[in-house]
Parts: C-alpha cells; sequence; structure tokens
C-alpha cells in the first residue's frame, strides 16, 4: 500500500472514530437526560420556607429568578440497567441548592420522616455542620445560599424492603433549628413501577 | 520489569505525579484546602472541588455566576492553560491525577491485551471530537431543553470517581453507592481507557475537555519560537521505534525515516526524551523544524 493510500485510509478512520465519539457523547447526554438524572442520585433545589411541596412548582428567589421545586418520586425500575444489575440495593438523593427565600435568616437543619430503612448523610459545606444535630451553626441571610454545599443521602434497601411496591415513602424536612419550625416538607418516594399511583408523578417525568 | 526501569529513569515525572496527588486528591488536597482556607470556607477539600471539566460546561451554557466562591478555580484554570501556551501541557503529563493514575495502571499490563490504533486514527479525532461534542451537548442541554439532552460533565466524571476509589481505602463504606453513571466511567475511564488501552491515556484523549483545550493552546503556542516544546532530530536516530512505544499518549508516528510529534495530544510527559538514548529528542524553545 502506498503512503498516499495509507494517509487516506487513516484520514478515513479518524473520521469513523470521532463520529462514533460524538454520537456516544450525545448518547450519553439523551441518556442522562432520560434515565440517569431523574432516577440515580436526583439532584433537587431546596428552597425554604417554602411550605409543604405538593406539587411540581416554582418559587419566587428574592436573590432574583426563580427556583423549582418538586415532590421526589423516584421509580426504581426506571432506573439504569448497570445500576439495577450490579448495585440496585442502594440509591440516593442529593443537593447542592439550599436557598433561603424568606425576608430573615435561618440557622437551618434537616431531618427525613418516616425513616424505615438506613439513610447515610455526606454533607459538606462551606459554612460549619454538625452531622450530630444535621443542623448548621452558622444562619444563612435573605437570599443567600449555602455555600459550597454537598449533600449526598444514601438509602440502603434491605431485600425485605426491595421486595415492596413502596420502598420508602416520607419526607424531606428543612426546620429552623432555633425555634424547630418546618419551613420546607418536600415529600420523598421511592417505588416500583408497580405501585399504586398516590398524586406524585415519577421523577422522570419531570423536565 | 519494564515498569520499574521507566519509574527509574524518569523519577522526576513519576514524584510529580504524586505531588499532583497530593495537591488535588484528598485527604491531602493542599493545593484546594490552601484555597478554601484563604476564603475562610469549612468545605471539603477534594478533587471534585476542584474539577476542571465543570468550568468548561460553565461557559458553555453561560453560567459563570458558578465562579463565585470558587475564584481559585480560575486561577488554577488560568495557570494550567497559560502553562500549556508557553511550555505544552505540562499539568497533563506531570500532575493530572486523572490521567496520571491510568497510565500507571497501564504499564504493568502486557503489550498483546492494550488497544493500539496509533498508525490506524489520529489521536486529534477523538479527542477534539470529543471536545466539540461536550460543548455543543452542554450548551443544547441549556438553551434547547426539548432536545433532550443533559450535560455530561457531572454525570460522567472521572475525577469523582477517582476521588471515590481512594476515599475507598481509608473507608470501605465509601464505595457502597454506584450510579449507571459512575459505572460507565469506572469501564470507559479506568479499564478501556487505562487498563486496557496502549499508553493508559485513552480518557485524556476521549474524555477531558481541559486535556484538548490545553492542546488546542499548545498546538498554537508551539509555532512560535520562543515558547517549549518537545523537538526530535532525525539525525542520529536508528529507527529503534522506543519513542513510539514508551509515547502515553499515541503523539509519536514513525514513516521510515520520518518522525510526526502530534501537538494536539502530546502531554509534554518528556517519556521520548528520556527513553531516547541517541539524544534526538529535546525539550526546549525554537522553531519546531529549525
Amino acid at each position: 500500500m502506498t503512503p498516499k493510500n495509507t494517509k487516506v485510509r487513516r484520514a478515513l478512520y479518524s473520521i469513523g472514530a470521532a463520529a462514533v465519539l460524538v454520537t456516544m457523547v450525545f448518547g450519553a447526554g439523551a441518556y442522562a437526560k432520560s434515565t440517569l438524572n431523574p432516577t440515580e442520585l436526583s439532584h433537587f433545589f431546596v428552597p425554604f420556607p417554602a411550605g409543604r411541596i405538593v406539587r411540581p412548582m416554582t418559587v419566587d428567589n428574592p436573590a432574583g429568578g426563580s427556583i423549582f421545586v418538586r415532590p421526589i418520586v423516584i421509580n426504581v425500575d426506571q432506573r439504569g440497567i448497570l445500576k439495577r444489575l450490579l448495585n440496585p440495593s442502594v440509591e440516593g438523593l442529593s443537593t447542592h441548592w439550599l436557598d433561603n427565600i424568606d425576608t430573615v435568616p435561618h440557622r437551618i437543619g434537616l431531618r427525613f420522616t418516616n425513616v424505615n430503612v438506613e439513610v447515610e448523610w455526606d454533607v459538606h459545606a462551606g459554612i460549619p455542620w454538625d452531622p450530630e444535630t444535621r443542623t448548621f451553626e452558622v444562619p444563612i441571610g435573605p437570599g443567600e445560599r449555602v455555600p459550597e454545599l454537598g449533600v449526598d443521602w444514601l438509602f440502603f434497601f434491605p431485600p425485605e424492603v426491595m421486595a415492596r411496591d413502596v420502598w420508602y415513602d416520607g419526607s424531606l424536612e428543612v426546620y429552623d433549628a432555633d425555634t424547630n419550625e418546618t419551613l420546607t416538607t418536600i415529600p420523598v418516594k421511592f417505588q416500583k413501577s408497580t405501585a399504586a399511583p398516590s398524586g406524585g408523578r415519577p421523577a422522570s417525568s419531570y423536565r | 520489569m519494564k515498569f520499574l526501569k521507566a519509574l527509574k529513569r524518569h523519577k522526576w515525572r513519576y514524584l510529580s505525579i504524586l505531588g499532583g496527588f497530593a495537591l488535588f486528591v484528598y485527604p491531602s488536597a493542599l493545593l484546594t484546602r490552601a484555597a478554601f482556607f484563604l476564603q475562610g470556607s469549612s468545605a471539603m477539600p477534594d478533587l471534585h472541588k476542584a474539577c476542571f471539566r465543570m468550568p468548561f460546561d460553565w461557559l458553555a451554557t453561560g453560567d459563570l455566576a458558578i465562579f463565585d466562591g470558587r475564584i481559585f478555580l480560575i486561577f488554577f484554570l488560568g495557570g494550567v492553560l497559560s502553562t500549556s501556551f508557553f511550555f505544552g501541557p505540562l499539568f497533563c503529563g506531570w500532575l493530572c491525577p486523572v490521567g496520571s493514575s491510568t497510565e500507571m495502571v497501564n504499564k504493568p499490563v502486557p503489550r498483546r491485551m492494550k488497544i493500539d490504533l496509533t498508525r490506524k486514527i489520529n489521536p486529534a479525532a477523538l479527542r477534539y471530537g470529543f471536545l466539540g461534542s461536550f460543548v455543543a451537548v452542554s450548551a443544547l442541554a441549556a438553551f434547547a431543553p426539548a432536545l433532550g439532552l443533559a450535560g455530561i460533565c457531572c454525570r460522567y466524571c472521572a475525577s469523582s470517581q477517582l476521588q471515590n476509589l481512594v476515599n475507598g481505602i481509608f473507608n470501605p463504606g465509601a464505595l457502597s453507592y454506584w450510579h449507571s453513571g459512575a459505572i460507565m466511567v469506572i469501564g470507559g475511564w479506568l479499564l478501556i481507557g487505562g487498563v486496557f488501552w496502549k499508553g493508559g491515556r485513552g480518557w485524556c484523549l476521549y474524555g477531558c475537555p481541559l486535556g484538548a483545550v490545553s492542546n488546542v493552546l499548545h498546538t498554537a503556542g508551539s509555532r512560535l519560537g520562543f515558547t517549549y516544546k518537545v523537538k526530535h532530530d532525525g539525525s542520529n536516530c536508528v529507527e529503534c521505534g522506543k519513542c513510539e512505544e514508551v509515547c502515553p499518549s499515541w503523539s509519536i508516528t514513525r514513516t521510515g525515516d520520518e518522525v510526526n510529534i502530534n501537538r494536539s495530544t502530546c502531554t509534554t510527559c518528556l517519556e521520548c526524551v528520556k527513553v531516547c538514548d541517541r539524544d534526538c529528542y529535546s525539550y526546549t524553545r525554537g522553531k519546531i523544524n529549525a
């Protein structure tokens, strides 16, 4: 084969490889949107005070713009196939966005209600967090967001719970740690496709 | 044995790679720790906090406000990119924990088990194909949500998985949760791009926007006489092929006695300079073909 032919062939293979890669990147973006983001380590906004969130809604942020908040309904059967095959018994939720939409500061705490399984908390923030009481040690000012926040909640589902249609049905509460007043309640549910509908839509239906 | 020889031959680079872990990876993460200390932040310093992918995602979506509180990222990025222009992508070759860790795990793997397409494709096509589609997907996810795309930056993040694996050394519980994206990344970054990819730098070629942008700058900078770059002088070359063999980023191809250094993928790791016992390679200033 002549050097010219070799160069042409290499160029064609290179274009083909790039095309495959571009297709994979776009496919990965579509898969993330349709399957991974709504059901695996789903991320959500937590404004406070926003009351009990019974449907997807937006709330005004005094700092500007609005914040989308929704009940969290995870259909565990809609998770990615790798997750369902290799690591089905642990599921997570996550937030980076705790926003004070009030006109007064709040020193907040977080808690789950109706907890029937082990939940591991992994909280890191740019302000001090007390893992014992699950409260921040300083108040969040009006219109401010907890800086550098990363919260992962891991739910460990034992086999007897995984045999049920509904794995967890409770809520995440944001409360004022000084007055114990509940500021925001976000319903959280992990369920199978076979679970009876109870008003909430699967997270995968939110865009 | 070859692995140990390589370590000894280029010991400063491997010490630098260890330094990269110390600078960016928890539990030390010294550079991020220093940045947070200067900011008065109690955030946990880890590889995720010094993410070099997210800024490209933010730039594509115009979400610059997110740099608030992460000003240090601008300095990190500015340092990496300006170094790339003047000295080549030294961060990639000498410090990056994500690329260097896969290069290290690749070294003991027998050659016959490795994917080697060096002569079949131009790896720049992978690198810039990825960069273009990464930016396009981020922008389309933000500005054309009806297309049903999400940014791939965080969901498929090798930095997070490396940090998780390191966390798992100190706390096995850190390895209890894997989402599908993480599992795919372990396959694409560590296994295919690392263990089974000649040189172990597959992810750098097909999954790293920072590396791609660094090499755009290096390609431009290397055309100028006052910048540093790897140069080849064929007058002493005996065509032994060692340089092509040790290059982890598929940047050296030989056609007969002609050697081509691909500036779009070269990480200035200087493995070629160290391995050549005929002193054909040098890392120096000057015009490329001078």
